[in-house]
């Protein structure tokens, strides 16, 4: 099981005011909270952090089947310029995060994950709203998993449970498979394994 | 304040935020933020700082985390006022 968050840099201080009065203390432990504020550049700190505990929350909801807003009680230690931990309620998540000039992109797997992703991908999102954009996405993962599995496009399927949680399902041999999907202005990404 | 009061004042707040537009025309109490609103979660964020701001209220960390619907947040809403 993986999770994955991307952020759009651009889109993010378009959308998004973190220097708003008390939006850090929502979000963040105080152990991060100095970390965004002795950071030599904090936007791209705040939007790391976030990415980071995004895609750690995703693996998390995965693991105990149930949604909540609490990004503070995502606690993250910052290893180096790629490595960060995550821990919440006893749970331990790696993450690895990749950052461009345009977007940042984290993905997150439990601390004893040892699988290797099938595909790990970003890529550029065309469509004019939610929807068109979400079935460009769809089509994307489809294309590329069919065309690295040798499977038919035709017989792979998106699905969502009750969490909202996607998986992809080949129709063909009844197989599903851990899909991670995240989308942020510009960008988007999903991971499978 | 009545949930019929509540709603056009919390739909108010999240209109900013919305991306799909016809979950937002169409909003019901089991609406969700994030999965049906399209609401980024970082915006959320935003939304219980406006809420706050609007109602002149805390909301506290136990509180904010039930924070997924609009239900939630006009249960929240109604016990913060009614602690005032």
């Amino acid at each position: 099981m993986r999770g994955n968050d991307i952020i759009d840099l651009q889109a993010a201080s378009r959308e998004t005011n973190w220097r708003r009065k008390g939006f850090l203390e929502k979000i963040c432990t105080p152990g991060e909270l100095h970390y965004v504020l002795e950071a030599d550049d904090p936007d791209r700190a705040v939007w790391r952090l976030w990415s980071i505990k995004e895609s750690a929350y995703k693996v998390h909801v995965r693991s105990v089947k149930t949604r909540s807003f609490a990004p503070w009680q995502l606690s993250c230690t910052i290893l180096d310029n790629t490595k960060s931990r995550v821990a919440i309620g006893g749970y331990y998540y790696t993450c690895s995060t990749l950052e461009t000039a345009g977007y940042i992109y984290s993905t997150a797997v439990a601390a004893e994950e040892t699988k290797a992703p099938v595909i790990d991908h970003c890529f550029g999102v065309r469509g004019e709203n939610w929807l068109q954009q979400q079935e460009y996405i769809y089509q994307r993962i489809i294309d590329r998993y069919a065309e690295l599995a040798g499977c038919k496009k035709e017989s792979l399927r998106i699905c969502k449970d009750v969490l909202n949680i996607p998986s992809l399902y080949d129709s063909e041999d009844h197989s599903r498979l851990f899909l991670s999907i995240t989308h942020h202005g510009r960008y988007a990404a999903f991971t499978i394994n | 304040m009545t949930t019929e009061e509540l709603i056009p004042r919390l739909k108010e707040i999240i209109k900013p935020y919305v991306r799909n537009q016809e979950a937002f025309n169409n909003l019901t109490e089991q609406t969700d933020f994030l999965n049906d609103l399209k609401i980024n979660s970082a915006n959320l964020v935003d939304v219980v700082l406006d809420i706050e701001t609007a109602f002149d209220i805390i909301i506290d960390n136990e509180s904010m985390e039930k924070m997924l619907n609009v239900k939630a947040a006009l249960d929240i809403i109604t016990q913060k006022l009614g602690e005032k």
